[in-house]
């Protein structure tokens, strides 16, 4: 088995008496991110932002979403969310907004998207609004100006967050199931049509090999994460009477059935019944998912199956793992950048961007 | 004449250097005597109240023979320490977040019955119940919703059940949980004081080496999620919710405190406790701030007037919110009160982050 150089210096008990250049840089105390935010009335930035400062930035007409780090290329990607018609990328090195990808004519991008492994493909989210609202997702050749390859069916509709799983074949993509049409704004059109679930989709042939249903017609499953070994863990959103007493996160196993995180016995209510952004870590022993109109991350032991710990974030957005530092990292409204290391009593604070409000989902760069 | 004016503005002159030389900024103020004359008390009536009701189950629990009057007394020590955790239920920032503070001193909603079913338990065991017992335990079986169960539950809560056979074990619970939460209050307390955890400078001090608070702003904002939390909170999950105002139906027992009937009272404790985070009694509160920092009068004397209505509106609730199902007027008065606490969180929550350039939730709509 190949052993990390982490593992290597503990194991070495050389931990101590490392200079802490060698380690990192001397003062940073989590990893750069990337994240769109909004900054003022009507004032939309995208970026990546490193230790009290943006480090690659531009400014856009419209609220960002989420985004995809392309480590080959050395570029940020940023995905407009409903009904954006636009990527937008970033050189990494110059900071640069330097290409902006349209969609294709009758099709809007849902805010999300992945890479394969080799960097060659980027796959989005799209909604095919000529095609009466069916979700597709698009296939981008990065190396050829992100020229459209081809759509692919997702057999569905409203495909929102989508991931590689670690076979690098296999796309899964949370199906959210509403429809919406630009014509009709952020209206759900298919209420009582509605059928999430989580697919996972062949990323060459397109072909639909797993359809697992979400556990209600009105859990809508839209946030995801993926770890190393390939457990998936889902949020959901619920379009119903709130607050649900339904779970809301899931994980799964190809093959198996979704398996509710539990809440145990704490008096948690989540009222507003709603997934904002999911991640785990790299060992995929715990998962976080923040809950922004509740206030509320959650900590989950996936071995366990159940809530580890909870915390409260007023207006938390999004959550990813730093497994350089060893900490999840949470962004919200407010301008904050929080850790939390599972084990630990409370969160803390990592950075503090003034004025600027993070949107929900963070990536690192 | 003229002598005077000169002598009289350069009176004036000296004034203001002098102040602009000692008075720190107004946001600093505004944190500073919020932390000292509306948190630290809190803290302080709470560590209290929990001590009080800790020697009461203690004594009443030591007589050879358990009595109506000393029953009374921890009751009404109970009551008391209810009050003082309605003054500090809102403050959902600082050492309460550490490790959940909050769930140990109140399980609820309970949904499932749990605390009954818990506690019960327990005291089956054979396992002696102490303190560490009723920390090893989950937090079903803390704080004053134990206390609530064992104190006035309908069978649980009466005399008679401290003079029968299984009396000594209700009786080391009583004690334990009391002292467990004279626990969870001391560490509340001390984390805020200068001689302890401090929290009282990390709140009102914020600058570029807070962590915490690097700008005003940030617990300014603190201050003004709390007054919103709290008014959601008592709107919401004391009022709504279980008496069935909105459309669904009614669920009775997800009311606060329903087995001690003091629901009501906790709503008016929590009330006044958010108009005091709001003014700072005498000291230079939020609404000072908004009338002589950010011209904001009207607004600041309405939401003043807000808290007065809506205090006098609960204290005349005679009813216990739990019989309200089976009284009409007392819905009314209840579906009254939570449609101006409404009008009053809604005035905080708009108005007041666009004068101090704060954003409340950005994330909460439309998330995507």
């Amino acid at each position: 088995m190949k052993m990390k150089r982490r593992d290597f210096l503990f194991a070495s008990g050389m931990l101590l008496a490392l200079p802490t250049p060698l380690w990192g840089r001397n003062s940073e105390r989590y990893s750069p991110v990337i994240s769109a935010a909004r900054l003022g009335k009507g004032e939309y930035r995208i970026g990546r932002w490193d230790q009290n400062h943006w480090t690659a930035a531009a400014d856009i007409g419209h609220r960002g979403h989420d985004s995809q780090f392309h480590r080959q290329r050395n570029e940020l990607l940023f995905f407009s969310r409903r009904p954006g018609r636009e990527i937008f990328i970033i050189d990494g090195a110059s900071g640069q907004l330097k290409r902006q990808v349209e969609a294709s004519e009758g099709y809007h991008y849902y805010g999300h998207g992945c890479l394969s492994a080799d960097g060659r493909y980027l796959y989005t989210t799209e909604n095919h609004v000529a095609g009466d609202g069916q979700g597709a997702i698009g296939v981008y050749d990065c190396v050829n100006d992100y020229a459209l390859v081809r759509h692919l069916d997702c057999a569905g509709i409203g495909p929102h967050q989508i991931a590689l799983m670690p076979d690098q074949q296999t796309l899964v993509v949370a199906m959210g199931s509403i429809k919406t049409l630009p014509d009709s704004g952020r209206v759900t059109l298919n209420f009582d049509a509605m059928a999430p679930a989580l697919h996972y989709i062949d990323r060459h042939s397109g072909i639909l090999l797993e359809a697992v249903p979400s556990p209600h017609q009105h859990l809508s499953l839209r946030h995801l994460d993926v770890s190393p070994t390939g457990t998936v863990v889902v949020g959901g959103q619920f379009q119903a009477e709130l607050p649900t007493p339904l779970p809301l996160v899931y994980q799964h196993r190809r093959g198996g059935e979704l398996q509710a995180l539990a809440l145990g016995d704490v008096p948690l209510v989540l009222d507003s019944s709603y997934v904002a952004s999911v991640s785990i870590d790299d060992q995929g022993k715990f998962a976080v998912t923040t809950c922004p109109r509740d206030d509320v991350v959650c900590l989950w032991n996936l071995a366990e199956g159940h809530l580890a710990s909870s915390y409260r974030l007023p207006d938390v957005a999004g959550t990813v793992y730093d497994a350089r530092h060893q900490q999840f990292i949470l962004s919200n409204g407010g301008g904050q950048l929080m850790g939390l290391r599972p084990g630990s009593p409370r969160l803390f604070a990592l950075d503090y961007a003034s004025g600027v409000h993070w949107d929900n989902h963070l990536r690192l760069a | 004449m003229t002598q005077i004016n000169i002598r009289f503005v350069t009176f004036l002159v000296f004034l203001t250097l002098a102040l602009s030389a000692c008075s720190p900024p107004p946001e600093e103020q505004l944190l500073a005597d919020t932390t000292r004359l509306s948190i630290l008390p809190a803290y302080r009536d709470f560590l209290a109240a929990s001590r009080q009701l800790r020697e009461a189950t203690t004594t009443f629990c030591s007589a050879t023979e358990q009595s109506t009057d000393t029953y009374t007394v921890v009751r009404s020590a109970w009551r008391n320490t209810a009050t003082t955790w309605a003054g500090i239920q809102s403050l959902q920032f600082g050492p309460l977040l550490v490790d959940n503070q909050a769930w140990k001193v109140q399980f609820w909603p309970d949904r499932k019955n749990l605390i009954a079913r818990k506690v019960e338990a327990l005291i089956k065991e054979d396992e002696p119940i102490d303190v560490a017992r009723v920390e090893k335990a989950s937090v079903v079986v803390q704080g004053l919703s134990a206390l609530e169960y064992l104190l006035f539950d309908d069978i649980a809560g009466q005399l008679s059940r401290y003079q029968q056979a299984d009396s000594q074990r209700r009786c080391d619970l009583l004690i334990a949980a009391s002292a467990h939460l004279e626990g969870v209050a001391i560490f509340l307390h001390t984390a805020w004081q200068s001689d302890g955890g401090n929290y009282a400078a990390t709140f009102s001090q914020p600058g570029s080496n807070n962590q915490e608070y690097p700008e005003a702003k940030v617990a300014i904002g603190t201050l003004l999620d709390s007054l919103v939390y709290g008014l959601e909170l008592i709107k919401r999950d004391k009022l709504e919710r279980p008496l069935g105002l909105a459309e669904t139906g009614t669920q009775i027992y997800l009311l606060e405190w329903w087995r001690a009937r003091y629901s009501r009272a906790a709503i008016v404790a929590n009330l006044s406790a958010l108009h005091q985070l709001f003014s700072a009694g005498e000291g230079f509160g939020l609404d000072d701030y908004l009338q002589q920092v950010v011209d904001g009068t009207d607004l600041a004397k309405a939401i003043d007037q807000g808290f007065r209505h809506v205090i006098s509106q609960a204290s005349e609730i005679e009813t216990p919110l739990f019989d309200a199902p089976n009284s009409p007027e007392t819905l009314a008065q209840a579906k009254a009160l939570s449609d101006t606490i409404t009008e009053l969180e809604v005035r905080i929550k708009k108005e007041i982050p666009p004068l101090l350039g704060i954003t409340l939730s950005f994330n909460s709509s439309d998330g995507d």
